[in-house]
């Protein structure tokens, strides 16, 4: 169901028709199977692409998620 | 007495004003002040047609024109091949109510001579022709739409449980370059879900798995498979290559992986997320929206909440 909700967005985005999901985020329960929206603004202060970003490059991804430690700082000396 | 083809050119003359190419090339692009009509036939329009015309075959005309052109008082140019059936076309116009019409004398055929601007829409095979017919049916598809989709190149983000069902449906949509990044082979218990793949592919890599499904589907479909896990190094070479980004991944380090790329490249992401009976979806566009870290600026630690 998802993939097929990413496929038709994908269509109307590259034909450029109808109201893409930019700004909303589309929540499905397929038990009670039911649809719910809710409304999503962009954070000024995303790290990301807030304002002020302080993210610029890519980062360690496995790190990030507390997959794998963080790189000890070599000891100087 | 029977009426002859000279007899209704005749008194549609009378009846409608006729205007040269050069009139109608001066008045420049079509828009709020006139419409350019074409009625000819499809695989005429397809041969070339002025920039901004409205397409309606003639024996459409009574049917579509409501839709197309709503305002009965707005200007109307009509044309065809040679400048008859515009003619006749004009007085269908001007009984149904559009006081204001006029027919493009010559027609298309003089609108070359004079070696006005000719559109071309990207050339449809047969084949493609009959295939995407369905789209051609829906007016926010159309031919025009077909060649955009024909045109994009689209990046699926995992061929596994989303990237599936997104994928055969772009493919049977014609988008017309599917990439397909996953390091995964197909294993049996993936084809509970996943159906891009089959019981005799198991062993073999997603990708190319993905693009024997793909193209059995439709083999106008360029499938790229990048039969390699997504990572720092290579994600911004190959976001590079496309235009889209579906994100079909199982896991929160691509996730993130993905989106910070995205944003950076200014590439958008079709976005999507599931686990057990439910899931989630949303396009994030760089700083038209927002983007996944605006929604969750830290992964959840791991091992709390499944990918």
């Amino acid at each position: 169901m998802i993939g097929v909700v990413q496929a038709t967005e994908t269509v109307k985005l590259i034909v450029g028709q109808g109201e893409p999901l930019v700004g909303r985020l589309l929540m499905y329960d397929s038990l009670a199977m039911t649809f719910r929206e809710i409304r999503l603004r962009r954070d000024p202060n995303c790290p990301l692409c807030g304002d002020n970003p302080t993210i610029t490059e890519l980062v360690n991804y496995e790190e990030l998620c507390g997959l794998v430690p963080p790189e000890p700082v070599g000891a100087i000396g | 007495m029977a009426k002859t083809q000279q007899d209704f050119l005749v008194a549609a003359r009378q009846e409608i004003p006729e205007v040269s190419v050069e009139e109608v090339q001066e008045r420049g692009q079509p828009g709020d002040d006139f419409v350019l009509l074409d009625v000819r036939e499809n695989d005429e329009v397809r041969t070339g047609y002025i920039d901004g015309a409205v397409a309606i075959p003639r024996g459409f005309l009574e049917f579509q024109v409501g839709g197309k052109i709503p305002q009965t008082d707005k200007e109307v140019i009509v044309y065809c091949a040679g400048g008859a059936r515009s003619l006749l076309a004009a007085q269908v116009l001007r009984s149904m109510g559009y006081d204001n019409v006029s027919s493009m004398a010559g027609g298309m055929t003089r609108w070359k001579d004079a070696g006005f601007p000719v559109q071309r829409d990207r050339q449809l095979s047969t084949e493609q022709l009959e295939r995407y017919s369905r789209h051609f049916l829906l007016s926010q598809v159309g031919e025009k739409g077909q060649g955009k989709l024909l045109d994009a190149k689209v990046l699926l983000v995992g061929a596994g449980g989303l990237g599936s069902p997104a994928a055969l449906y772009l493919a049977a949509a014609g988008v017309g370059t599917l990439g397909l990044v996953d390091a995964d082979v197909v294993d049996l218990s993936n084809l509970q879900r996943q159906v891009l793949h089959s019981n005799d592919r198991i062993g073999m890599p997603k990708t190319e798995s993905g693009k024997i499904a793909i193209n059995a589907l439709n083999p106008d479909v360029n499938v790229q498979a990048h039969n390699e896990r997504l990572t720092t190094d290579n994600v911004l070479d190959l976001f590079a290559e496309y235009d889209l980004i579906v994100d079909g991944c199982d896991n929160f380090p691509t996730r993130y992986l993905v989106n910070d790329a995205a944003v950076l490249a200014r590439k958008t992401v079709v976005h999507g997320s599931i686990f057990q009976f439910e899931g989630q979806a949303s396009v994030f566009k760089p700083f038209d929206g927002p983007c996944y870290r605006c929604l969750f600026p830290t992964p959840p630690p791991p091992g709390l909440v499944p990918s």
